[in-house]
Formats: C-alpha cells, sequence, structure tokens
C-alpha cells in the first residue's frame, strides 16, 4: 500500500565515480535539508546526470558516501519515496497516455491509481491526448508525460534531468507551478541558468565531477557586476574553474 | 559521386568488422557449395521451406535500413534520386540478401546437373527478396500479412510439386523455376527502386498515416496490485515487436500486441491443423516428417529470436527499475515473458507430443522445444543482447544505429540449440533412439538450466541492470 513520507535530506560526501579511465566524478560533497529545492548546475560532461543516477541508486559510487534522509539511496523504502525524471524520458511508446499512468501507478502501488491519473491528466493538460499512442504525440507532450509518470506516487524527493526541455513557455508554467505544489525535497539538474531560477532556491555548480560553488541565488546575483547577466556570471565561474 | 555515396551508405550502416566477416562467410558458403558433392535429399524440403521463410521475413519485418540521420541529413542533400536508390539497394541486399546466399549455397551440391538454372534462379531470388521490403514497408499490416502468405504459399507449394514456384528448381522443374524467378525479379526490381527513390517522402507519408492512431481498447490498471499489474502487461498480453531482419537488427520496427487468451487459441487451431496433417493427412514417411520437424525446429527458433530482441529495446527501465529492486524487475520482467511465450506455444508443443506418442520422437524434440528451450531462448538472448548490443527504441520506422559484430553475437544461443537438435536429429537417422531421447532431454535440461541459472543469479543480475543504466536506459 502506499505509504507518505516527509521530505528528506540528500547527502553526498567525498563521491568519486569512474568509468573505466574517466573519472565521471571526484570526491563530489554536497547536502540539501529536506525539502529545499536546488539546482545542479554545470556544463555538458559536468557529471550531473551520474550523480543523478547515484542518487537514485541505480550506480554505485566508486567512492564515498550517498545518503536520502540516513538511508541508502538503493533501499527499498527510498525507492518508494523518490520521484526520478532522467534527460529526454521515454515513456512506453505502444501504450496511450492514459496506460502509461496507471500501468506505473499500479506498479508503485499507489491508491486510487485511476484519480490520480484523472487530476494529472487535467493539471498537466494532457487529457484530449489520454487515448493517444505515446509514439504519436509531439515531444512536448511526451515530457508532460513523463513527469507525470516520475510524480503520480507523490514523491517527497524528486530528482529531475532538464525536466523543461520540449516544453512551450505556457506549459512550463503550468509545470512549474506544479513542481512547487509538490511537498518534496527536489534537485534539479541543469546547464540553462532559467531554468534553475525558476525552479529553485540554491546552486550547486559542477564541473569536471566536482563542486566549483555553491550558495543561493542572490549570492549568485551578487557575484556579478554592475547590470551583468546572471549567465555571463556562470559562464565566468565555470571557465575559471577548467 | 556514386561511389562516395555508396561507401557513405554502406559504412554509415555496417562495421568494417562485420563487412569482413561478411565476406569471409560468402567465400566459405561458395567454397563448400563447389567443394561438396553430396545429394542429401533434405534440401528437396529445406530449399522450398527456407525460400519461403526468408522471402517473408523483409515483408513482415517492415524492413528498410534507414537511419534517423538520413532523414534529417542526407535526405536533404542535393543528391541525384536514382544513385540513391541504388545506394540504399545496395544495402537491403547487404542487410537482407546475403543470408541467403549463405544458406542456400550448401545446396548447390544437390543442384550440380542445373548449375547454370540454379545460379540464375537464385540470383533473381536474391534480387526479390532484397526488393520486397522496399516494396512492402509502408503497406498495412494485414495487406503486408496477405502478400506474404501468397508468396510462402507459392514457394511451398514446390513440394507439391507444383512447377511454376521459383522454388521448384529443387523439385525437378529447374526451367520453370527459372523462368517463375525472373518474373517476379523483372516485377519486384523496379518497383524497389522506385520505392526508395522517393523514400523520404513515403515515410513522411507513413509517420502521418500513424500520427492520428488512438489506442482501441484502453487497459485499466487501476486497483490491480503490482504483481497482477506486472502479469497483466508481461504475461497476458503477448507484445510481438520487430526491429529485426535477416542480419540480425535495423530495417524499420513494428509492434503489435494481442492478448494471451487470444494467442493461444490461434496456436491452438494451427496446432490441430497441424497435427491432422501429420497424424492422417500429408502421409510422409516416419523419415520425412521427421526432416519436416527438424526444418520447422530450425525455423521456430529464428522466428522467435527475431520477435524477441527488442524485448529490452522495448521496456523503459527508468520507470521499471524505480518500481521495485531493479534486479528482481528485470527477473520478473523475463520471466512471466517467458512464461507467456511458453504457454502461447503450449498447444503446438502438446500436438508435438501427440506425434511423438504415436512414434515420431522428433516430435518430442520439437514439443519440448516449444515449449521449454524456445522461452529459455528468449531469457538468454536478453542478457546477451544487454551486455553486447543494448538498444532502446525510442522511434519506429528507422534502424537503430549501425549492424556490427556485436549484434550479431545476441544470435549466438541459437547455435547450440540447433547444433543439439540436429544431432538428435541425426541420432534417429543412425537409428539410436535412446541416444536422440538423451541429446533431447540434455537439450532441454541445459539451455532451460541456463535460463534459471541467469536469472536468478544476484551477481549476474546486477552486472546487467550496471550495463543497462550505464548505457542510457535509465
Amino acid at each position: 500500500m502506499e505509504k507518505s513520507f516527509a521530505p528528506p535530506s540528500i547527502e553526498l560526501s567525498s563521491v568519486s565515480k569512474d568509468y573505466g579511465s574517466v573519472h565521471a566524478l571526484r570526491n563530489l560533497s554536497f547536502r540539501l535539508e529536506p525539502g529545499e529545492r536546488c539546482a545542479l548546475l554545470g556544463p555538458n560532461g559536468a557529471g550531473k546526470t551520474t550523480t543523478l543516477k547515484i542518487l537514485v541508486g541505480l550506480l554505485t559510487p566508486t567512492s564515498g558516501d550517498v545518503k536520502i534522509g540516513n538511508l541508502d539511496p538503493s533501499s527499498e523504502e527510498v525507492r518508494r519515496m523518490m520521484g526520478y525524471l532522467p534527460d529526454d524520458a521515454s515513456p512506453y511508446r505502444s501504450f496511450s497516455v492514459r496506460e502509461n499512468m496507471e500501468y506505473i501507478g499500479a506498479l508503485r502501488g499507489v491508491d486510487d491509481v485511476s484519480d490520480k491519473v484523472d487530476s494529472l491528466l487535467d493539471s498537466l493538460q494532457l487529457r484530449e491526448y489520454e487515448r493517444a499512442k505515446v509514439s504519436r504525440l509531439s515531444r512536448g507532450n511526451v515530457q508532460k508525460l513523463a513527469m507525470a509518470l516520475a510524480i503520480i506516487h507523490r514523491p517527497s524527493v524528486l530528482l529531475l534531468d532538464e525536466p523543461l526541455n520540449y516544453l512551450d513557455i505556457p506549459t512550463q508554467e503550468t509545470v512549474i507551478d506544479h513542481l512547487k505544489s509538490i511537498n518534496s525535497t527536489q534537485l534539479v539538474s541543469t546547464h540553462i541558468m532559467e531554468v534553475a531560477t525558476r525552479l529553485t532556491d540554491r546552486v550547486v555548480m559542477i564541473s569536471h565531477g566536482s563542486v566549483v560553488w555553491t550558495g543561493t541565488l542572490d549570492d549568485l546575483k551578487k557575484l556579478g557586476k554592475d547590470g551583468e547577466p546572471i549567465e555571463r556570471v556562470v559562464a565566468r565561474m565555470l571557465t575559471d574553474a577548467l | 559521386m556514386l561511389y562516395k555515396l555508396l561507401k557513405f551508405v554502406i559504412l554509415s550502416r555496417f562495421s568494417k568488422q562485420l563487412l569482413v566477416l561478411m565476406a569471409v562467410l560468402l567465400a566459405w558458403a561458395l567454397f563448400i557449395s563447389s567443394e561438396t558433392g553430396s545429394s542429401v535429399n533434405i534440401y528437396h524440403y529445406y530449399g522450398p521451406a527456407f525460400l519461403a521463410f526468408f522471402l517473408i521475413l523483409p515483408i513482415l519485418s517492415g524492413g528498410i535500413a534507414v537511419l534517423k540521420s538520413d532523414r534529417d541529413f542526407l535526405f536533404t542533400l542535393p543528391v541525384k534520386r536514382s544513385e540513391l536508390a541504388l545506394s540504399l539497394f545496395v544495402v537491403q541486399l547487404l542487410s537482407f540478401s546475403l543470408i541467403v546466399i549463405y544458406v542456400l549455397a550448401y545446396s548447390f551440391s544437390n543442384l550440380r546437373p542445373v548449375l547454370a538454372y540454379a545460379l540464375v534462379d537464385f540470383i533473381a531470388l536474391i534480387l526479390t527478396v532484397t526488393s520486397l521490403g522496399p516494396i512492402t514497408y509502408s503497406l498495412r499490416l494485414g495487406w503486408r500479412i496477405l502478400f506474404a502468405s501468397v508468396l510462402a504459399i507459392w514457394m511451398v507449394s514446390a513440394l507439391l510439386g507444383f512447377p511454376f514456384s521459383p522454388a521448384a528448381i529443387y523439385s525437378g522443374h529447374p526451367l520453370y523455376a527459372v523462368i517463375t524467378s525472373v518474373i517476379l525479379a523483372v516485377v519486384t526490381v523496379p518497383l524497389a527502386f522506385r520505392s526508395l527513390s522517393r523514400v523520404d517522402l513515403d515515410l513522411m507519408k507513413t509517420f502521418t498515416r500513424y500520427s492520428s492512431s488512438e489506442v482501441k481498447h484502453v487497459r485499466r490498471f487501476s486497483g490491480m496490485t503490482p504483481m497482477k499489474a506486472m502479469l497483466e502487461e508481461n504475461f497476458y498480453t503477448v507484445e510481438v515487436s520487430g526491429r529485426m531482419n535477416s542480419m540480425g537488427g535495423g530495417g524499420s520496427y513494428r509492434s503489435g500486441r494481442f492478448k494471451l487468451s487470444k494467442g493461444v487459441l490461434v496456436t491452438a487451431v494451427v496446432a490441430g491443423v497441424y497435427y491432422y496433417l501429420f497424424a492422417y493427412r500429408l502421409n510422409l514417411s516416419l523419415h520425412n516428417q521427421e526432416i519436416v520437424i527438424l526444418i520447422l525446429s530450425i525455423y521456430s527458433v529464428i522466428f522467435i529470436m527475431f520477435f524477441t530482441m527488442g524485448v529490452l529495446g522495448n521496456e523503459r527501465l527508468w520507470l521499471g527499475f524505480m518500481t521495485r529492486n531493479p534486479t528482481r524487475y528485470l527477473r520478473d520482467l523475463l520471466v512471466t515473458k517467458s512464461l507467456s511465450l511458453s504457454a502461447l506455444l503450449s498447444p503446438l508443443a502438446v500436438a508435438n507430443f501427440l506425434l511423438a506418442i504415436r512414434g515420431d520422437e522428433q516430435a518430442l524434440n520439437f514439443g519440448l522445444f516449444l515449449l521449454i528451450v524456445i522461452p529459455s531462448l528468449l531469457i538468454i538472448v536478453v542478457y546477451m543482447s544487454a551486455f553486447l548490443y543494448p538498444f532502446q527504441i525510442k522511434e519506429e520506422i528507422s534502424m537503430p544505429g549501425q549492424f556490427n559484430l556485436r549484434q550479431m553475437g545476441t544470435l549466438l544461443p541459437a547455435l547450440p540449440a540447433w547444433f543439439l537438435v540436429a544431432l538428435s536429429f541425426g541420432a534417429l537417422e543412425g537409428g539410436m533412439q535412446l541416444l536422440a531421447l538423451i541429446v533431447t532431454i540434455f537439450t532441454t535440461v541445459s539451455i532451460g538450466g541456463t535460463a534459471l541459472a541467469l536469472i536468478y543469479s544476484k551477481s549476474l543480475g546486477k552486472r546487467v541492470v550496471d550495463r543497462l543504466v550505464t548505457a542510457g536506459f535509465v
């Protein structure tokens, strides 16, 4: 049966991950307080996706320690409280939108799946595509469906990899409102500053698998010169880190 | 320009190592065909059955070897349509037709007295096989099934003595066989060129046509427990997915699903007809009956394997792995799919067991093959493909990527199965019934046991999960 969990903390301590001779993460450490929304910001290849996969419990770090509310990420309890949206997520293509949502809801042991599906269909404006096969949907609607699948069980930890990809501006606003209404600890991986500012309050900036800077968005803005766009500040910091 | 285009189109679809292997296998097949001089009667059955199989395969898999990057880039280039069509035709030839040469070359030893006819017949048939994919890929499934059935019956009619079949070369009608196969090639090749020269437009039409479709009967999972939902999707529903062609991958991707109960009903009817024909109607000698069943065993493995290689490609592991322990999810998924396949094939297995009771020992082998070996091979092939060539299907119509040696490796589990079936057949031929029975039981136990060992090995399961996660499935 479905259980509800209070938002837990997320903590990585000196985490390293190697793929053969490639060092994806090097002594990565940061912490999110319960209920905090934080952006994991970094250029392509910085190690953002690897970090998320470790937090989801699907990759084991080469060294270091990872805790989700003092639990191991691969534990059954963490899996129940976790919602995960990977980059370029693809739902079951031969299923309809509704079948995807009901199937994943049932696999997750969600109570009242049908009601929750109805609610998500309406709030994410997918109602008119309820019976449509996923393979026939636009990329934006596929992304909305993937988001619905990640949150159908009301997760208390939400890990999102580029969640606003492919979405038009009105849909982005809908999704942003929806994510902000969920009581959970959220880590949003992105390389787009705009996404970080709309969805989160704090930034962990990483490059080459290590933390370059961490702080609130206000702190980040203060680092800029007069009128300097925040993107330019970030670009400068990441370039200096190379 | 044509040379550059041809080189680009071929190398973007085949790795160099695979091309070398294909050349070596081709040389070997031709060498064997010129060296062996046996006159094994098996080709009388084997040839037409083989031709029927490989004529219907490109039609049912709807294969054209087109990549997504072709649609995005190649088709937008100012390239002559005739040169583009020729290049794509050569790729079709490499991906669909060379295997016909590999296997049929061995039957040349049987056709020595009519070698000139045989060469013309095979060249015409190879061109036809090459052409069928481009001609039929945009047709609706019903039309493709009809087209494939007519061609299959036409090929197999040679077994019943019909002279105007391209396969009649095996039944003593070389001239008529050549005439019909050449006519077939003359009709199909220009149609294929026409189709390939406008493949970009046709693909767009195919996309547009499919873009309006909705699921007719939406399945409901509400109120189900996780295990019941898993069974509903993977046991009670059979998904047939084909991104497969005779080279083991590529071509367009098709997917369909049906209720297991309906599928069992169909296989039960087929099994009834099969039993009736073998037991009462065909009047085959026991020896010939065993030959036919041996051929059916070999083809059933090929057929099932083509349609199980997409199991992982269709799965959405970023969703499934989050619902329970990933190794347990993988095990539950494969066990339910394997049992579903076993249930689907069970009426055919029963028909074979009944034939075995009537004295056909090869039928016992085939029955166990259908009930245990093939469902076990599904598991083994999925594990092999996870390590060798994991690919996720994110788009229909175009092929997932380049053909390479690793991809071919996923078909390797079929080899020991075939070898053991052939061994059992050989023992029967030699009058060693007990040995044949032992080999049959050994085949079943060893392949079934291998599948079970794979499924219940936690460390291996974890390695498969790691492999899939790092390969981008999650």
